[in-house]
C-alpha cells in the first residue's frame, strides 16, 4: 500500500488536471500522463519523475485540454450584447435617472482622482533621494528648565559631533538660510529668497542631479555658489547655456562667489527648495567646531545602512545629555528624511511644509464624496426596480441564472461608471489650471499621464462599479418569478429601510462637511476682525539689508520728510512672526533666567504700530546712549510680580551681558499668530543702534498712498540706486499668516458643496420616483378634495424625517470635529448653537427645495391626467 | 491559413499514425516521433496535434478497453481517414516533384 503510494503521481497535480481538464478528455490525457510517468520512474529519481509529471500537467493546460463554460463563448458575446443593449435603452428612456447617475458618479470620480493626485503628490515628497532612507535630520529641542522650545534646526556644532562620536554616522550636512540675499550680475540686481549655505556634502546625501560641474567638490572651497537654471536664466539672459558659466562669478550680498556648478531645478515634491548654494566655508563658523549658542543651521545626517534610528536617537541623548550648564539641556529628535514634509511640523525656512492630519482629511473627503455618489446609484436603481421587474422575471422564466443576472446588472454598472470615468477624465483635464490654483501645485496634462493616475483610473472603474452595482444587481435578481409575473410585485419594501438609511448617511456627511465649513469661516472672520492691539492698516513694511543698515539714520530721516509719512520705525522681523524666541532674560538680584520674546524697536516704534502705552513712554534718544532702553508688555510685567507703575525704572538683562532700564509697559498685543497666546515679551531699543534692525514700517496717510509710496521709493532709489526697493502692507503679511487656514477652509466649501450637490441629485431623483409612483394616490386625494400645501406636504414628510435624523447625527459629529480643530488656535471662537442651528437650516431647506420641486409639480398635477388611464 | 491544410509537426505525427498502425495513441506516437526526430517532445504537443488533425478530419480515433499499465484508464485510439491518407500521399508528391527539380542535390 505504502510502496505504491509512493509509486503514483503527485495527487495535487491530478487535482489540478482534473480541476481544468474537460471531463471527456480527462480519463485519456490523465492516462497518458500515467504511463509517461510509470516510464520515467524506471529511468528518473522518484522526484524527478513526480516534477516532470507535475511539468506535463501544467504543459497540457492547452485549449484542447480546457473545460468548455456552461454557454459556448459565442452566444457569451451574444448575451452581453444584449446585456449593453437594454442598459443602453434603459438609459435613453429614463434620462433624468442616468442623468443624475453619471452626473453624480462623474463629480465624484474627478472630486476623488484630484484628492489623489493631490494626496499623492504630498507622500511623494523626498522619496527621490538615491539614498532617502539613510538620511535623517536632526531638529534640536531646548530644555529650560520647564520650559521646551522644539525648533527644525539645530547649532553648527551638532553635524561635527554626531559625526565625531558615531562610527555609524557617515556625513553631516548643514543648510542655512541666510534671509533675503541681495544678487548683482551684470544684467540685474535683485532680491533672492532661497539662496543657502551648504556643507560640501550636499550632493552626497541628496539627489538633485547637477547639469555641469562635480558633485564631490562644488561646494568645497569658499565663496563658491552653485546655481539653477531658472536663477542662471534671470541673471544670465535667455542664452545663458551659450555662456560656459562655470568659472563666472556672480555677486551676492556684495561678495564675489565663483559659479562652480549647475543645476537643475529641484524638484517639487523637495522639502528644500533652492535656486542657489553657497558654499558653507565661506562662513566663520565653518572654521571652528561651532557652538552651541543659536540653532539656525538645518543639519542633516547620513548613516550606514541598516542603521536603527532609534537606538542611536538613545545614544545622542545620552551624548547631549552632559553638555550644558546646570538647567538648560538639549535632546536631538533623529527624523527620517521622508518625514520631514509631513510629519515634523516644524518650519524648515527651506520650503514647503505639511501636515499628515490634511493627508487624512482629505483622503477621507474624497473616499467620502465617491461613496455619495455611489450610494445615488444604489438607491435610485433599487427603487426603480418595479420597472425592471418585468424583465428580471421574463429572463428567468427563459431559463436566465441568478448568477447571469447579477452579471448583466453589474454590467450596466460598470457601463454607467466607464461613461462616468471618460466623461471624468475631460473635466480633471479641463479644470486642471483651477485645481492648482486651488492648490498650490503645478500639474500639467503631460504630467498626469503616467502609471499611477491610469492604475488609479482604473482601480475607480472597478470599485465603483462594483461597491454601486453589487447590491441592485443582488436585489434585482433576486425576485422571485412568480411574484412578478401574477402582478403581486408593486414596489420593494424591504430595501426601503436599508434606503433610508443610506439617504441618512449621504446626508450626515453633507450637513457635517457644511457645518465644518461654517465654523472655518467663522474662526476665519474671528481673526480678521479680531483686535491685534496694533495698527496694520495704512503701514508699509520696507526690507533692507545690511549696507543699507549703515546709513539707516539718514534714510529715516530723508523718508520722514516725504510727504504723506506720519511716522517711521525700524525692527526686525514684522508682527505676527515670532521674534527670538529663545532669549533669555532676568531682572536684577535674581539667578534665574527665563525664557522671553523680543523685539528690536526703534524710536516711534510704539507709535507707527499704534500700540497702546499703559505706563511709561515711548523709546527716544534723549537717554544714556550705552544703556537698552527696554518697553515690556503686560504679561511680562505680571511675570515679574510688577505693577505697571512698579515696573517703569526697574532693570533689566536680556542675553547674557546687557544690562538696561524699562521706560516703557504696554498693553498687550498679538506680536504672534493666533495660534498662541500673547508670551511675555521686551522691545529693546539702543540708540542710533540698529545691529539686527532688517525692516522699516512706516505709517501712511490715508488719503494719498499711491503718491506717498512713489516717494519713499523715489527717496530710496536717490540715496541708494544699486539697492532693489520693495514693500508689503502690513495688512496683507498679517493675512498670508493664515493661509492655510483660508486654502482649508476653501477647499471645504468645495467638497462641501459637491457633496451636498451630490446628495440633492440622489433626493431629487428619488423624490421625482416617489412622486411618480403614488401619482394615482395623488390624484384620488386631489378628486376628494386635498389641498396642494397639504399634498406638498405629504410628499415631503418623509424626505424631511431622513434629513433630520441625519442632522441628529452630523452636528454632534461636526461639533466634536471643530471643537478639535479650533484647539489649534489659542485666540478663537466657541462652535456655538448659532454656527450649527444655521448650519440645520441651510441643509434643511437645500433638501426642501429639491424634494419641493418635484413634490408641487406632483400636487399641481391636473388629477385627470393621473386617473384618465387605467 | 485553411483549416484543412496540414501544418508540419501534424504532418509528422500523421505519418507516425500511419506507421505505427491500429494501436497508435499518444504515448506511443510520442515515442516514436522522439525516436526518429532524435529529440524530446512534451506529450501536450502531441495532444494538440492529435485533437486538431481530428478537428480537420484527416484522423478518426476510438476509445479502447480498460488497460492494466495505466491504472485502468482507457486509451484513445487515433487511425488516419481516407482524407488523411491522401494529404499525405498528395504532400509527398508535391516533395518528390520538386526534389528531382533541385540539380545535383546529392552533391550540394
Amino acid at each position: 500500500m505504502d510502496k505504491k503510494e509512493k509509486l503514483s503521481p503527485p495527487k495535487w497535480a491530478d487535482t489540478l488536471l482534473s480541476w481544468y481538464c474537460r471531463n471527456d478528455r480527462f480519463e485519456e490525457i490523465q492516462g497518458d500522463l500515467h504511463e509517461l510517468f510509470q516510464e520515467r520512474i524506471n529511468e528518473y529519481s522518484m522526484r524527478k519523475a513526480r516534477l516532470l509529471y507535475f511539468w506535463d500537467v501544467i504543459r497540457c493546460f492547452r485549449s484542447y485540454a480546457m473545460k468548455k463554460r456552461i454557454y459556448s463563448s459565442s452566444s457569451h458575446i451574444a448575451m452581453f450584447k444584449n446585456y449593453f443593449l437594454i442598459a443602453l435603452r434603459n438609459l435613453l428612456q429614463y434620462k433624468t435617472y442616468s442623468v443624475i447617475n453619471i452626473f453624480g458618479l462623474t463629480l465624484g470620480i474627478v472630486c476623488f482622482t484630484y484628492i489623489f493626485l493631490f494626496v499623492n503628490h504630498e507622500l511623494s515628497f523626498d522619496k527621490f533621494h538615491e539614498n532617502t532612507e539613510n538620511v535623517y535630520t536632526v531638529p534640536l529641542t531646548w530644555h529650560f528648565g520647564a520650559t521646551v522650545l522644539p525648533t527644525a534646526r539645530a547649532t553648527s556644532r551638532v553635524g561635527p559631533l554626531l559625526e565625531e562620536s558615531f562610527p555609524e554616522v557617515t556625513s553631516f550636512l548643514r543648510i542655512k538660510n541666510p534671509g533675503k540675499t541681495i544678487v548683482k550680475s551684470s544684467l540685474l540686481i535683485s532680491q533672492e529668497h532661497q539662496i543657502f549655505y551648504s556643507d560640501s556634502t550636499f550632493f552626497d546625501l541628496f539627489t538633485f542631479p547637477l547639469l555641469e560641474g562635480d558633485p564631490q567638490t562644488v561646494l568645497r572651497e569658499p565663496n563658491s555658489v552653485v546655481i539653477t537654471s531658472s536663477l542662471a536664466q534671470k541673471y544670465f539672459g535667455n542664452d545663458w547655456q551659450a555662456l560656459s558659466l562655470v568659472g563666472k562669478t556672480l555677486n551676492i550680498e556684495g561678495v564675489e562667489y565663483e559659479i562652480t556648478g549647475l543645476a537643475q531645478e529641484p524638484p517639487s515634491n523637495s522639502h528644500l527648495q533652492f535656486t542657489g548654494l553657497m558654499s558653507f566655508s565661506t562662513l566663520p563658523e565653518s572654521k571652528g567646531g561651532g557652538d552651541f549658542s543659536g540653532s539656525s543651521y538645518m543639519t542633516y545626517i547620513s548613516t550606514l545602512g541598516g542603521v536603527n534610528s532609534l537606538s542611536l536617537d538613545q545614544k545622542v541623548d545620552t551624548l547631549m545629555a552632559n553638555m550644558f550648564e546646570e538647567g538648560t539641556s538639549v535632546t536631538l529628535d533623529i527624523t527620517p528624511l521622508s518625514d520631514i514634509y509631513l510629519e515634523s511640523r516644524m518650519e524648515t525656512g527651506l520650503g514647503p511644509i505639511s501636515d499628515m492630519k490634511y493627508i487624512y482629511i482629505f483622503s477621507l473627503i474624497g473616499l467620502v464624496i465617491i461613496l455619495i455618489a455611489c450610494i445615488n446609484y444604489m438607491n435610485l436603481s433599487t427603487s426603480r426596480s418595479v420597472e425592471r421587474a418585468k424583465e428580471v422575471g421574463v429572463r428567468k422564466v427563459m431559463g436566465a441564472l441568478r448568477r447571469q443576472l447579477t452579471t448583466q446588472f453589474l454590467s450596466e454598472s460598470v457601463l454607467i461608471t466607464l461613461m462616468a470615468l471618460i466623461l471624468g477624465m475631460a473635466c480633471i483635464f479641463l479644470l486642471l489650471p483651477l485645481f492648482n490654483q486651488l492648490t498650490g501645485k503645478t500639474f500639467t496634462v503631460v504630467s498626469l499621464l503616467n502609471s499611477d493616475l491610469a492604475l488609479a483610473l482604473c482601480l475607480i472603474w472597478v470599485s465603483v462599479s462594483l461597491l454601486a452595482g453589487i447590491y441592485p444587481a443582488l436585489v434585482l435578481s433576486g425576485f422571485k418569478v412568480n411574484n412578478i409575473l401574477k402582478g403581486s410585485f408593486k414596489f420593494s419594501t424591504s430595501g426601503s429601510w436599508l434606503r433610508r438609511s443610506l439617504v441618512i448617511v449621504q446626508f450626515t456627511i453633507s450637513a457635517t462637511l457644511i457645518a465644518a465649513t461654517a465654523v472655518i469661516y467663522q474662526q476665519l472672520n474671528f481673526i480678521q476682525n479680531e483686535n491685534l492691539g496694533f495698527d496694520q492698516e495704512q503701514v508699509i513694511a520696507v526690507p533692507f539689508s545690511d549696507d543699507v543698515k549703515k546709513g539707516l539714520t539718514t534714510l529715516k530721516s530723508e523718508l520722514g520728510n516725504v510727504d504723506g509719512v506720519l511716522n517711521l520705525a525700524a525692527t526686525m522681523q514684522l508682527p505676527g512672526r515670532v521674534q527670538f524666541e529663545s532669549t533669555m532674560a532676568h531682572k536684577e538680584g535674581e539667578e534665574n533666567r527665563h525664557l522671553m520674546r523680543l523685539i528690536p524697536g526703534d524710536v516711534n516704534y510704539i507709535n507707527t504700530l499704534s500700540l497702546k502705552l499703559m505706563a511709561g513712554e515711548d523709546f527716544n534718544d534723549l537717554r544714556d546712549k550705552e544703556k537698552y532702553q527696554f518697553i515690556i508688555n503686560e504679561q511680562t510685567a505680571k511675570f515679574f510680580g510688577w505693577d505697571l507703575e512698579e515696573a517703569l525704572g526697574q532693570p533689566l538683562k536680556i542675553w547674557n551681558s546687557e544690562w538696561g532700564t524699562i521706560i516703557g509697559v504696554v498693553k498687550d498685543f498679538h506680536f504672534a499668530s493666533l495660534h498662541e497666546e500673547i508670551k511675555p515679551l521686551i522691545i529693546f531699543y539702543q540708540t542710533e543702534k540698529y545691529f539686527m534692525h532688517r525692516n522699516l514700517v512706516i505709517k501712511l496717510k490715508t488719503n494719498q498712498l499711491a503718491e506717498t509710496i512713489e516717494g519713499i521709493e523715489d527717496t530710496w532709489k536717490q540715496l541708494y540706486p544699486e539697492k532693489p526697493f520693495s514693500y508689503t502692507f502690513l495688512d496683507d503679511y498679517y493675512g498670508k499668516l493664515y493661509a492655510k487656514e483660508q486654502k482649508l477652509g476653501k477647499m471645504f466649501t468645495l467638497f462641501a458643496v459637491i457633496a451636498i450637490f451630490i446628495g440633492c441629485l440622489g433626493l431629487f431623483g428619488l423624490a421625482s420616483y416617489t412622486a411618480f409612483q403614488r401619482s394615482k394616490e395623488i390624484g384620488v386625494r386631489k378628486v376628494l378634495g386635498a389641498t396642494v400645501p397639504s399634498i406638498t406636504f405629504l410628499l415631503s414628510v418623509d424626505f424631511t424625517k431622513q434629513v433630520i435624523i441625519s442632522l441628529l447625527f452630523s452636528l454632534p459629529l461636526a461639533y466634536f470635529l471643530m471643537d478639535n480643530w479650533l484647539q489649534s488656535f489659542a485666540y478663537h471662537v466657541e462652535v456655538g448653537w448659532g454656527v450649527m442651528i444655521f448650519s440645520a437650516l441651510l441643509v434643511l431647506l437645500i433638501a426642501w427645495v429639491t424634494v419641493g420641486y418635484k413634490s408641487v409639480r406632483a400636487a399641481l398635477t391636473n388629477p385627470v391626467e393621473t386617473l384618465r388611464s387605467e | 491559413m485553411k483549416a484543412t491544410e496540414l501544418g508540419d509537426f501534424e504532418e509528422l505525427v500523421l505519418m507516425a499514425i500511419c506507421v505505427i498502425g491500429s494501436q497508435a495513441y499518444a504515448v506511443n506516437v510520442k515515442a516514436e516521433l522522439e525516436n526518429r526526430l532524435k529529440k524530446r517532445i512534451n506529450i501536450s504537443a502531441i495532444h494538440t496535434a492529435l485533437y486538431r488533425l481530428e478537428d480537420k478530419g484527416f484522423l478518426k480515433s476510438e476509445i479502447g478497453g480498460a488497460t492494466k499499465e495505466r491504472g485502468g484508464r482507457r486509451k484513445r485510439f487515433f487511425m488516419p481517414t481516407a482524407a488523411g491518407k491522401s494529404a499525405i500521399a498528395k504532400l509527398k508528391a508535391v516533395r518528390e516533384g520538386m526534389y528531382k527539380l533541385i540539380p545535383d542535390i546529392s552533391n550540394g
